[in-house]
């Protein structure tokens, strides 16, 4: 895989999310456009990966788990990056904005990861005979999640808005250093886990096929970032609006 | 009982000698005439290097078989999985209409 493509995915959606955030005209019919495109995206991948790809050399079929599996943790990854870029921007200069982008970019990272750890434990049977194995690569994942998990859980738990801000930024600061180390520690240590595979390790139709998945996932990601971030901004709106008084009760009677 | 003792002694002795003393030397084998190659025979291709655990014996190498099941799997997962994720953005969606520009910035 180019050392390139994960830099140029995090520029694109990046770019998208400006866009649909400064510009109000974009706003919809932008994500229409990358829903349709990742829908239609996501259908090929299954034509391509399941038949048109060649097996691997020596995983055969099973091989073509690859597909989906890297590039859901490569989103993973994005959102991350993007929720600790939102994280910087709020601290710099206070704003509900960068704080709601902040929280939808954790949960889409959040379900991204999760479902690529789930779908690495699937390929870690037939490939390395267990389910699951206490390797770097897999501790520092699963570290990783935690962490974000954590940060959800401290966002849902803190009642005074501008703390929760903070705070959350400031944890989403110190949980990024898990990122470098996860994906590091196959070069790092003695992992199960292979190393990432470069540009002149793939043929062709495998390296073709695989771009396309990661292209597939990246307009996902871009959608529900900034569906969710709508979520959160809906959230903040409402916070704000003050609940009805309720009706006085009438007066409790003293009887002697 | 002096000469009981002397001979139990030197008995010993010679067991012990025994057990120290070089061996005969033995007569060296006659060694077996090499056989010539032919001259249009391929070389000998030399053995492969054996891992000193054996690993070779144990481990399996070759090509995985099958595994089509994993591979449904996780395409039903990734697929299940970005559905189910859009379909709850779906149903959490804001009510009322999106917060004014400059409004909560």
């Amino acid at each position: 895989m180019p050392s390139w493509a994960p830099l140029s995915g995090l520029i694109v959606v990046v770019g998208l999310i400006v866009l649909h955030l400064a510009v109000p005209s974009t706003r919809s019919w932008v994500w229409k456009v990358q829903s349709v495109l990742g829908t239609f995206m996501l259908i090929a991948l299954v034509y391509f990966g399941l038949f048109w790809a060649p097996p691997e050399a020596f995983m055969s079929n099973v091989g073509r788990i690859i597909y989906v599996h890297v590039p859901f943790v490569w989103m993973c990854m994005l959102a991350f990056t993007v929720n600790v870029g939102a994280a910087v921007a709020y601290l710099l200069k206070k704003s509900w904005r960068t704080d709601a982008l902040a929280e939808a970019s954790a949960e889409v990272g959040v379900f991204f990861g999760a479902t690529g750890v789930m779908m690495g434990s699937i390929w870690a049977k037939p490939t390395w005979g267990v389910w699951w194995d206490w390797d770097p690569r897999l501790i520092s994942t699963t570290v990783m999640l935690l962490v974000y998990v954590g940060y959800l859980a401290f966002r849902s738990f803190t009642e005074d808005p501008e703390r929760r801000a903070s705070w959350s930024a400031a944890a989403a600061i110190l949980g990024y250093v898990s990122l470098p180390i996860t994906w590091f520690s196959v070069q790092w240590w003695n992992s199960l886990h292979q190393k990432q595979s470069g540009g002149g390790t793939m043929d062709k139709p495998i390296r073709v096929v695989y771009l396309w998945g990661a292209i597939s996932f990246l307009t996902f990601l871009f959608v529900f970032i900034v569906k969710r971030y709508e979520i959160a901004r809906g959230r903040q709106t409402g916070a704000l609006v003050l609940p009805p008084l309720e009706a006085p009760k009438a007066a409790a009677q003293v009887t002697t | 009982m002096k000469s009981f003792l002397l001979v139990a002694a030197l008995a010993v002795s010679t067991v012990a000698l025994a057990d120290i003393a070089k061996p005969p030397p033995e007569a060296p084998a006659e060694a077996a005439p090499a056989l010539a190659p032919p001259a249009n025979a391929a070389p000998t291709p030399a053995p492969a290097p054996l891992h000193p655990q054996g690993i070779e014996n144990a481990v399996p190498m070759g090509v995985i078989d099958g595994g089509w099941g994993y591979v449904y799997a996780c395409y039903v997962l990734a697929i299940g999985g970005t559905l189910l994720y859009g379909i709850s953005l779906f149903l959490r969606r804001p009510s009322g209409p999106p917060p004014a520009s400059g409004e909560m910035s």
